[in-house]
């Protein structure tokens, strides 16, 4: 099953209080209108020097230099 | 496959992963911690006042800990295909957290990069 699948199913299985749902639905269309909409197919990404796990330094120029990259913005571990 | 995978979050270093999977994941998984990289993708924002009392109060997801005092900011959840000149040839990017991008979208962006397309 495709992750959109896993994910509908998921959803539609849970039981979310109404006033919960609005708060959420009103802070998604807020951070939509505030323009925060991400790169666009076509566009160069900007490179970064960041430190990973095990303190160690990845510069995105220097991975591309070995293939493409799979690159993720996930909010945190919680 | 024959790509890397690159994780971003704007969590400190400290609480990005356990010292276990820490050393036991085969990806980077590195740390924005002054935001200065979701800005520059565009996916950064700053956490609505309604949305951080109710992480904060019913979900009892702290941000101060995670991310540094006051630094309630988040990314835009994303996800980029790039080939090696570092051009986004797939992407999905949404402000709903629960649409993310599926991995056949994924395969079929790197098939497309290695065949040359």
């Amino acid at each position: 099953m495709k992750l959109s699948e896993q994910i509908a199913q998921f959803k539609a299985g849970r039981q979310i209080p109404p006033e919960i749902a609005a708060t959420m639905k009103r802070g998604v269309e807020s951070i939509r209108a505030s323009g925060a909409a991400g790169l666009q197919v076509g566009e160069r990404a900007p490179d970064f020097i960041l430190p990973n796990q095990v303190g160690k330094t990845v510069r995105l120029a220097d991975r591309l230099a070995s293939g493409p990259i799979v690159l993720s913005f996930y909010r945190g571990e919680w | 496959m024959g790509a890397d995978l690159i994780a971003v979050s704007p969590e400190l270093p400290d609480y990005t992963l356990t010292m276990a999977e820490k050393h036991n994941i085969p990806i980077d998984v590195v740390s924005d911690a002054t935001s200065e990289v979701l800005k520059k993708y565009r996916l950064w924002f700053s956490v609505p006042q309604e949305i951080k009392e109710l992480y904060r109060d019913k979900f009892g997801i702290n941000l101060d800990k995670h991310n540094g005092e006051g630094r309630w900011e988040l990314p835009v959840p994303a996800t980029y295909v790039l080939d090696g000149q570092g051009v986004v040839r797939a992407g999905v990017a949404d402000s709903d957290h629960t649409v993310r991008m599926d991995i056949e979208e994924i395969l079929a962006a790197l098939e497309s990069i290695r065949e040359g397309k």
